[in-house]
């Protein structure tokens, strides 16, 4: 409590100083409340020296640069063959064997989601649709057909039963 | 065989190529910028045969070739649209990019990125052409975004410059107001017409809502500068020179009036949005030029006057004549674009100095520059059988002699006869009178970079307007037969604003200068518009989100509510039901008092 | 899927026998390959799901974030490689099983086909994020992050465990595979109201939605890279998944219920862009645009339309692998400046220019540039609630705007502007880094090419 005092006062005369025209070092500071006169080196010794700012983030005090023992560094590892090995697998594995074999292999994959959804829509698969729909235009460029037709079965080919 | 399609894809490949080739040992060399240039020239050359196919068999194409999704029961493809407006606009501004990179080659010498600039710039290029052929919304928007995106690249080029960074954002934020126009009208067509494609969406929306049109219009607005929307285009000038010579002045600024012009068959039928054209662009034609008045930066001055031009266009529009307003986009491409790279050399020579007061006396120094200024002024006025005549002398004959507002049509003549008075002052500051510059420039204009680049724009500023509307049959047909005084209005405007300007100049030249006027401040404060704008609004929205979004709610009513609440709760539940108190001695007491107790009754 | 749970338990011992220098090499090419294997499940000819057992199941819905879980697992490895450095090796190997454990429980998760096994794994998943914030975080505050992270979490999905046992005691079966044929609608009355939010609440603060975010920031700030990168990636899609696996046992609710929320994301996804602009801190930033983002995906889910449940598919994909690269892009700023500050950052494109590329594709991809996966859920979502309300796009076209904003002026700040003087001394990149970002960036890419393989159930 005093000692808050204390240096609340000091921190008013410090401030008054350089209008007073004062010299800091020759100043006893004086509070007014308990009477103590306090000379600076005395504020000094009092006190242990405690560090500005509260160091919270990156305990770690030395920062460690890969670069300066291993210029080649590819940021694995210290040990250079260990560091070579890791990004040699990492290209290997990752780009590859996963990325370039991996959509390879989903882009040749069968038609996605062959049926659509069930419950909500339930149209044949699109993609399917398409390409059935360009061989039939194909095929019917190809023979001379009309590319449409009203019929979906030649109607000569279909037998009706006999009207009674 | 039709080879349209194979050329245009042709085009694409040579532009891809060498952004391909920056991977390889080339991009490290000196030689990257001139592999560049020529894969445009071979491009334009390339893009010359399906116009000129176009225009003597009038041919035009739809391709629609990878399937890329289909979802529910709308397909989107990759498909272009080679019709009138792409064929025509490819060649145009292949010709253009051409020759700014030519300039660019002096402009940017001593830049070390200069490799990586051209690789942006031919970038812009590519989304650009994607743009205009684009046949579906979707890839409309790859080209439209793309376009931004590369601007805001190229506009923050030097990243260093405070301004230039913010420059670059206001130019994405404009655009991006815009961009919701586009996402709006996108939404209503898939649900309105199920599609994205062009010709689909023309079929089935026969009577158009006016709700996407407005989209459309906010869209064009956002990236063309339009009124409301325009300060980013003179803020833009924070990029290199030929940065603005390619982008804001010639291509991805006319994007938005391309946009329109693509839509045009739905907009023809809505008065509504075609009135709403017309002011616009009338307003924006006449703050723009008012503003570009009072400029004394030379790049500012003639951005401003894009920005006037991107209104006449938009007035052009308004009076539903689309294929007149591109041609105006067409044409204004070259004229503009040698008026930005004269700049830009005088720029260049004067050691960076871009105030015209101090300037003057260049024709002596710079006599190409100096004439191909005074073309490129003469052509933007209007001068008669220059290439702005036969674009923009139409474009005020048909406003004359259609059903017009009349405001809109007044508006449109001040603002025209603004741009000669503008012109002419550039001219007379930067060109005529006695040298006010620093003393010890070398000043060189040998390069051939330099010369070939602005001696190819200058043909064009002359020649191409002839070329274009004499090979082009006019579409929708204008008014052919009016009064004299209507025909020779356009230049009896232009002539009354140089003159006026000359008077001006010579009356007040050596006048001392008091103080500003009113009216000074008001056009050399850009009519107080970004003073408001861009100090208002987002000081309140960065107030809010600081106060109320950040403090009020998020740190402290949420935070109360219910974390601390809830612990605050707990741990007065646990003290009031807690009996342990700590109170060592009385429990002992009473554990003694009950003893006693129990072992007097016992006893 | 008994495939890929294996060799993923698997993945201990292997940890835990591997030779000191092996292992991050050994772990790191075994996790490739489980990715690998996990690949073949995107095989869905069928309309239905792949159901390889009772137990587990994947559709077209969980097998795009099974395979990101996968995909995630040796990027975060690489990711925390540096940290980990100076740490001792029974730690390393602790910090990996985390990691492995995780994985394990996640994908068990997505392929659970029984609801109340779902649940379980779901709760599971907090033990090893909660251990690896509370352990590896980098300062005291990540206890209360910890505590915030556990709390909200089980907090909010103990109702669902109440609701799910009524359920099952009235259905008979909590298998998502039949509760679409048993469901019956629920009756319009206030208890069945109450149903209704106990089993959405639990996913909507997993989410998180706005209001019941708070943890999200807090734990993003202070958990290691790795548990950033998951907890962005995957975590918070848990709550999406869940959602839209639960929305068909609730069904007519869904239509009264889901007002109220919608606004509040709505509103929340405006507001949280809106804090994004003021923050100084870069972690809090790319936290608070995934709550942002994620906002977006809750919208979608809840108007139920086929479109928002492709575009919400689509999105959380695409931000889990977005947001993941943001994530260790600050990392790498962290480990070179020592702080999260944006403004201590600034000017970093003149000395490590790479970067300054990564940090651009993702922040384009951030801001959702077409064609990106990003844009293309954006947009599916932007539509789907154009069509159920035209003026919700005033308050969508705000937040494009507000996202493009703020992820730029992440990107100005950090890469533009003059390099201030205590950057002088940083150390380059490293080979690990840019493969870490090319990692991330190559399958957006190679997905913006074939958008189909995540556009989920409705595709």
């Amino acid at each position: 409590m005093a000692a808050g005092l204390l240096g609340l006062c000091a921190r008013r005369l410090s401030a008054a100083i350089p209008t007073r025209g004062l010299l800091v070092a020759r100043v006893r500071w004086e509070s007014s409340v308990s009477r103590a006169v306090v000379a600076p080196p005395a504020m000094a010794g009092k006190r242990p020296l405690e560090p500005t700012i509260r160091w919270q983030e990156d305990p770690d005090p030395e920062d460690e640069n890969l670069y300066e023992k291993n210029p080649d560094s590819h940021g694995y590892d210290k040990d250079p063959v260990v560091d070579t090995w890791n990004m040699r697998v990492v290209f290997f594995f990752g780009f590859s064997i996963v990325l370039v074999l991996g959509s390879t292999f989903v882009a040749y994959l069968p038609d996605y989601r062959f049926m659509g959804c069930p419950k909500r829509m339930s149209w044949m698969g699109v993609e399917w649709a398409r390409r059935e729909a360009e061989r039939l235009v194909k095929y019917r460029e190809a023979n001379g057909l009309p590319i449409m037709e009203s019929n979906c079965f030649d109607p000569s080919k279909i037998q009706l039963p006999e009207e009674d | 065989m039709n080879l349209t399609p194979t050329f245009t894809l042709m085009v694409f490949i040579i532009l891809i190529i060498p952004i391909i080739m920056s991977t390889t040992h080339i991009y490290q060399t000196k030689l990257y910028p001139q592999y560049i240039k020529t894969a445009i020239s071979y491009a334009f050359t390339i893009s010359m045969i399906p116009a000129l196919t176009f225009i003597n068999s009038n041919q035009e194409i739809m391709i629609s070739n990878w399937h890329w999704i289909t979802i529910n029961s709308m397909k989107i493809t990759l498909s272009f649209k080679l019709d009138y407006f792409s064929l025509i606009f490819i060649p145009v501004a292949l010709f253009v990019t051409w020759s700014i990179m030519e300039f660019s080659i002096w402009y940017m010498e001593m830049d070390p990125n200069i490799n990586r600039f051209f690789k942006y710039l031919l970038t812009f290029l590519i989304t650009m052409i994607i743009l205009v052929t684009a046949n579906n919304l979707f890839q409309l928007f790859i080209g439209w975004e793309g376009v931004g995106i590369m601007s805001f690249l190229l506009i923050g080029w030097w990243y260093a410059r405070t301004d230039a960074n913010t420059a670059a954002l206001q130019a994405i934020l404009y655009n991006r107001i815009g961009d919701i126009g586009f996402i709006l009208t996108m939404a209503w067509f898939l649900i309105h017409s199920n599609s994205w494609d062009l010709q689909q969406i023309m079929m089935t929306s026969t009577e158009t809502n006016t709700l996407p049109l407005l989209g459309l219009l906010l869209a064009a607005t956002g990236k063309s500068a339009q009124f409301g929307l325009h300060p980013w285009l003179p803020s833009a000038m924070e990029g290199p020179t030929p940065v603005s010579a390619l982008l804001h002045s010639s291509t991805m600024v006319v994007a938005g009036i391309f946009l329109l012009v693509r839509f045009h068959s739905l907009l023809e039928n809505n008065k509504t949005i075609l009135t709403l054209m017309l002011c616009l662009g009338a307003l924006t034609t006449l703050f723009t030029a008012i503003c570009a008045l009072t400029q004394n930066d030379i790049k500012k001055i003639v951005a401003f006057s894009t920005s006037s031009q991107l209104g006449l266009m938009m007035v052009t529009l308004g009076i539903n004549q689309p294929y007149l307003a591109f041609l105006h986009i067409c044409t204004h491409a070259f004229f503009k674009a040698m008026l930005f790279m004269c700049s830009g050399a005088i720029i260049h020579s004067l050691n960076d100095e871009q105030d015209i007061r101090k300037m003057g006396g260049l024709y002596k120094p710079l006599p190409l520059t100096s004439s191909a200024l005074i073309i490129g002024s003469l052509a933007l006025t209007g001068t008669p059988f220059l290439t702005g005549f036969y674009s923009k002398d139409l474009i005020i004959e048909a406003a004359n002699t259609s059903y017009i507002n009349a405001w809109a049509l007044s508006l449109t003549l001040i603002a025209t006869s603004m741009t000669a008075i503008y012109s002419s002052r550039i001219i007379f500051y930067a060109l005529m009178g006695q040298p006010r510059s620093t003393t010890l420039i070398l000043i060189n204009e040998n390069n051939p970079s330099l010369i070939n680049a602005i001696k190819r724009l200058m043909f064009g500023s002359i020649f191409a307007g002839f070329i274009l509307s004499n090979s082009i049959n006019p579409t929708t047909i204008p008014q052919m037969t009016m009064p004299i005084y209507l025909k020779l209005t356009a230049l009896s405007v232009t002539l009354l604003g140089f003159m006026l300007a000359m008077e001006l100049n010579q009356m007040t030249l050596y006048l001392k200068f008091n103080y500003p006027s009113n009216t000074f401040k008001f056009s050399n404060m850009l009519g107080f518009y970004p003073q408001i704008m861009h100090r208002l609004y987002p000081f309140h929205s960065l107030n809010i989100s600081q106060n109320i979004s950040s403090n009020i709610i998020d740190l402290t009513w949420l935070e109360k509510t219910m974390p601390k609440n809830l612990a605050n709760y707990n741990l007065m539940a646990a003290t009031m039901t807690s009996n342990q108190k700590g109170m060592i001695k009385f429990y002992f007491m009473s554990f003694l008092i009950s003893l006693c107790l129990a072992l007097t009754f016992l006893l | 899927m008994l495939k890929i749970i294996i060799p993923t338990m698997m993945l201990l011992p292997l940890t835990w026998y591997s030779k000191k220098s092996m292992i991050w090499i050994n772990v790191t090419s075994y996790s490739f390959m489980i990715n690998l294997a996990a690949l073949p499940l995107l095989n869905q000819t069928m309309d239905m799901t792949l159901n390889t057992s009772l137990l587990f199941s994947s559709d077209s819905l969980s097998t795009p974030l099974l395979i990101l879980t996968t995909w995630l697992l040796p990027l975060m490895l690489m990711a925390s490689q540096f940290h980990l450095n100076t740490e001792s090796e029974l730690r390393k190997k602790t910090y990996i099983s985390m990691l492995i454990t995780l994985q394990i429980f996640l994908i068990m998760t997505f392929t659970a086909s029984e609801l109340i096994m779902f649940y379980i794994l779901f709760e599971a998943t907090l033990i090893p994020t909660l251990i690896l914030i509370t352990r590896w975080g980098n300062q005291t505050e990540r206890l209360n992050a910890g505590l915030y992270f556990l709390f909200y979490t089980l907090a909010g999905s103990l109702p669902l465990l109440v609701a799910l046992t009524y359920l099952q005691n009235n259905l008979g079966s909590l298998n998502i595979l039949l509760i679409q044929f048993i469901t019956q609608p629920m009756s319009p009355s206030i208890s069945s109201n109450f149903l209704w939010l106990a089993c959405m609440l639990a996913f909507m603060v997993k989410m998180p939605l706005y209001g019941l975010h708070l943890w999200l920031p807090k734990a993003h700030v202070e958990a290691p890279i790795a548990g950033s990168m998951v907890l962005a990636a995957i975590l918070l899609k848990l709550g999406g998944y869940g959602m839209m696996r639960i929305t068909i046992l609730i069904d007519p609710l869904n239509y009264s219920m889901a007002f109220p929320f919608l606004m509040l994301s709505l509103w929340g996804m405006v507001m949280t862009s809106l804090i994004c602009l003021r923050q100084t801190d870069l972690k809090s930033l790319i936290a608070y645009s995934s709550v942002s983002h994620m906002a977006l995906v809750i919208v979608a889910i809840l108007i139920q339309t086929p479109w928002g449940f492709m575009g919400a598919t689509t999105l959380m994909i695409a931000h889990g692998l977005t947001s993941s690269m943001l994530f260790c892009l600050a990392n790498t700023n962290y480990e070179r400046i020592h702080s999260r500050t944006m403004i201590l950052a600034r000017g970093l494109q003149s000395i490590i220019p790479l970067m300054a590329l990564w940090w651009f594709t993702a922040s384009l991809m951030n801001l959702a540039l077409p064609p990106s996966i990003n844009f293309i859920g954006e947009l599916f979502i932007t539509l789907s609630m154009f069509s159920w309300s035209k003026l919700s796009l005033l308050l969508m076209g705000l937040n494009m705007l507000i996202t493009a904003l703020y992820s730029l002026y992440m990107l100005i700040t950090t890469q533009r502007g003059k390099p201030s003087f205590h950057i002088n001394s940083i150390k380059p990149t490293f080979t690990r880094e840019h493969t870490l970002m090319t990692l991330h960036i190559l399958p957006l890419i190679l997905l913006s090419v074939n958008p189909k393989l995540i556009l989920g159930t409705m595709y």
